[in-house]
């Protein structure tokens, strides 16, 4: 517990920083666009209509799926641009409605007398209009703040580090201290913001001028104080340079590599396992005097992309997951062959190089609470369809998507099953209590043996085998010191290794931190 | 400094209505012309095209003999004092700020103006130093409409247009504010237009009086003439009620035999 709360403040200066920074870019764009579209709508009526419709429309979305799609349309590029824009367009209804409306409501004998003192309708809208529409405008822009504050925490799975992380990571990996600690921070500093804001009204409203300079100077300290931390990490860590190279060929035989002052970006899925395994690469790069940031629960294309294009330096995949997300392979193929053929398509298609096995495999397999399937006289996959229109099988939602459920329907005739998309870390609970009947199991889930479930045979090998691999980006790949950090990691960790690791944070309610060093102690041991 | 209106109509619909009609009148230098009539008799909009806070549709408005149209109307508007209906001070800016708000777009220097904005709240009676700092909200009626005819003569113009000055004060202030601004005016000797639908101000103050009704000019004369001879029954009618109020006034002082 206190272990526990001693992480998360650990990493609290750089998820605080990073959630300021993106809310409050995201916030400052946004009424630097949204006000003066605002006073044009006031200016041209023809153009008032589209403008709320289009702002209103955007607000439909939802904010997930609005980060989300942001991810393609910036090309697969991840992290702080894409959860900016999205937040950025989210932020402008309320101030743009709210700029329209405390225009158009000031009282038409202020505006007439604006312009019978000789106003021109420039010094009209400076001096008369926009200030005594401020406190409306202001009310928008609070609405705004806690709107965008909120849903910076979304930001988490396309990269963007942001207090969500805490939330997601809790989310995943059973960690409620973690979920608190992000949503405590989250509404606290919404809060603050909302009040600062409010009074910056008042001052508005009440027209004093020292309110106002009150709540501005304490707005700039707070966000002063909350990217202090990391804009001193930026100005250390600017004069690191990335390719080491030269002096690299010259001392690869020394046993210590050192990445001193070299900043990497290790990636990982939304799943205990992943959690884990980025912790336990930071620990090696970490040992090796490198600046590594984690940046968890991306999806698997999305940090596939992230890894092409650089964001992310270091992930772990799984051989089955590339062969059918990435390369489309239908057909699945014996194990090592598959491995050949993904490391080859992965270097000549993107450019990444697969470092190596780590040694375990994590397949996705059916499971059912074992009474369940004695009941049903169920053994294997194929058994399944004669029960199949009485079947829920509950999985994450990006399986059901994937290629192996398509093929696993047909192999075994399961269209009939219904399926219910669900975090994979309420899955396994799920299925010992009988909520759904079979779930899209991980294979090195420690919950599979402490919930006594059992797996269904695959005899028609619908499923690909999902060896863990190490994934180095296209830099990062050109960097010996590095590759020879992580050269150790290759095979070191047993399926057996890795369910005992899994277990230690879903049954035992270890942090992922504290689970990533017993890993570590326990390899390094071997 | 004469102006001039020669034919000036304006419709806000397209011509089916005429909200002025032809109206045509002069007003010589220092001389104050008031437009008098019910609401909707187009005495404000004929006013609002002196400044072209409203644009006719048809005939000439003429300052000096140049026609306004041919100005640039920020700059006609910043040459022409304006005191509006309902006073107009801008409730966010203090009452100095309100006063000097002409000089500063005209772009004088912080120093010129600020003796002027003290000069001129003396000229209408309030303190620079106490009132000069307050916002709006925090003064009476009467005061608010002092500074409001202060900010018209900010800019020291030549021409003054005021739309209903006095109406929203109570009939002391308005009384004392009244003779003062015939004080000022007779001392600052600008030509001014003014709107009231009060015939007894008008009556009070004119140098001449125009009586407008549905958009027309239905009656024009100095107002001892008007009040000997109403040449039109609608003047009549209008001179009736402040006539009947004097007799009633006369008979009242006549019978407690305190009148000299």
């Amino acid at each position: 517990m206190t272990e526990n709360l001693a992480d998360r403040f650990a990493e609290l200066p750089h998820l605080l920083a990073g959630h300021l920074l993106l809310s409050v870019s995201a916030l400052v764009i946004g009424i630097v666009i949204s006000v003066p579209l605002g006073v044009a709508a006031t200016r041209m009526p023809r153009l008032r209509s589209p403008v709320l419709a289009v702002a209103g429309l955007i607000q439909t979305v939802p904010s997930m799926a609005l980060l989300a799609l942001m991810v393609p349309l910036l090309g697969g590029l991840i992290g702080f641009l894409p959860a900016f824009i999205a937040l950025t367009l989210y932020s402008m209804l309320p101030v743009l409605g709210n700029t329209i409306t405390g225009i158009l409501e000031i009282d038409p004998a202020m505006t007439e007398a604006a312009r019978g003192v000789g106003m021109t309708d420039r010094q009209s809208l400076q001096w008369v209009e926009l200030p005594l529409a401020a406190p409306i405008i202001l009310a928008g822009i609070r609405t705004a703040t806690v709107w965008v504050v909120g849903m910076a925490t979304l930001s988490t799975p396309v990269g963007a580090p942001s207090l969500g992380n805490y939330i997601f990571l809790g989310l995943q990996t059973r960690n409620w201290i973690a979920v608190l600690f992000g949503c405590f921070f989250a509404a606290a500093l919404a809060i603050v913001l909302d009040q600062l804001i409010r009074l910056l009204e008042r001052a508005a409203r009440q027209r004093s001028p020292r309110l106002a300079w009150t709540a501005g100077a304490a707005l700039t300290l707070i966000l002063a104080a909350g990217l202090l931390p990391e804009a001193m990490h930026l100005l250390s860590g600017s004069a690191a340079p990335r390719d080491a190279a030269p002096r690299a060929a010259t001392i690869v035989e020394e046993s210590q590599p050192s990445l001193a002052g070299v900043e990497l970006s290790v990636g990982s899925k939304g799943f205990t396992e992943q959690y884990i395994l980025a912790e336990l690469l930071s620990l090696r790069l970490e040992a090796a005097g490198a600046t590594v940031r984690h940046r968890p629960n991306m999806g698997s294309t999305i940090l596939f992309d992230a890894l092409r294009n650089g964001t992310v330096d270091v992930s772990i995949d799984y051989s089955g997951t590339i062969w059918a997300t990435i390369m489309q392979r239908p057909e699945p193929i014996d194990r090592t062959a598959m491995l050949i053929e993904v490391a080859a398509f992965l270097k000549d298609t993107h450019g990444v190089i697969t470092l190596g096995r780590l040694g375990f495999e994590n397949a996705y397999a059916l499971a059912m609470n074992r009474g369940r399937a004695s009941e049903l006289g169920i053994r294997e996959i194929g058994d399944l369809q004669d029960h199949a229109a009485r079947l829920t099988i509950g999985g994450d939602p990006e399986f059901f998507d994937r290629l192996e459920w398509r093929r696993l329907r047909q192999a075994y005739g399961l269209d009939a099953v219904r399926t219910r998309g669900m975090d994979s870390t309420f899955m396994y609970g799920a299925v010992r209590d009988g909520e759904v009947d079979v779930i899209t199991a991980y294979s090195t889930d420690g919950r599979i043996n402490a919930f006594d479930l059992v797996v269904l045979d695959d005899p028609e090998q619908a499923f690909p085998p999902y060896d863990a691999v190490m994934l180095l980006s296209p830099e990062a790949s050109r960097d010996p010191q590095l590759i020879q950090t992580l050269l150790p990691l290759v095979n070191s960790v047993s399926d057996e290794t890795m369910r005992w690791a899994n277990a230690l944070v879903d049954t035992d309610g270890l942090t992922t931190e504290e689970a990533a060093r017993r890993l570590h102690r326990r390899i390094s041991d071997r | 400094m004469t102006l001039e209106l020669r034919k000036v109509s304006k419709s806000f619909d397209g011509g089916q209505t005429m909200a002025v009609d032809e109206v045509s009148f002069a007003a010589g230098s220092g001389e104050l012309v008031v437009l008098v009539g019910e609401s909707g008799s187009g005495k404000t909009t004929t006013l609002k095209t002196v400044n072209r806070l409203v644009e006719p549709t048809g005939g000439r408005v003429l300052i000096d003999g140049n026609d306004v149209s041919d100005r640039d109307a920020v700059e006609l508007r910043r040459s022409i004092g304006y005191v509006f209906q309902g006073i107009g001070l801008f409730p966010h800016l203090s009452i100095a700020r309100n006063v000097g708000i002409t000089p500063t777009l005209l772009g004088w220097d912080g120093d010129r103006t600020t003796r002027r904005v003290e000069q001129l709240l003396e000229l209408v009676g309030l303190n620079p130093a106490e009132y000069g700092p307050r916002m709006p909200a925090e003064l009476s009626g009467g005061q608010r409409q002092r500074v409001g005819f202060a900010r018209a003569l900010a800019a020291g113009p030549s021409l003054m247009l005021l739309d209903e000055p006095f109406g929203a004060l109570d009939p002391i202030t308005r009384d004392g504010l009244r003779s003062e601004f015939r004080r000022i005016q007779q001392e600052l000797r600008f030509t001014a237009v003014l709107v009231t639908h009060d015939m007894v101000e008008a009556l009070l103050l004119a140098d001449s009086i125009i009586v407008m009704r549905d958009g027309l000019i239905v009656g024009h004369g100095r107002p001892a003439e008007m009040l000997r001879d109403p040449s039109d029954p609608y003047i009549a009618r209008l001179m009736e009620s402040p006539s009947h109020q004097v007799e009633q006034l006369s008979r009242l002082i006549g019978e407690h035999g305190e009148g000299p």
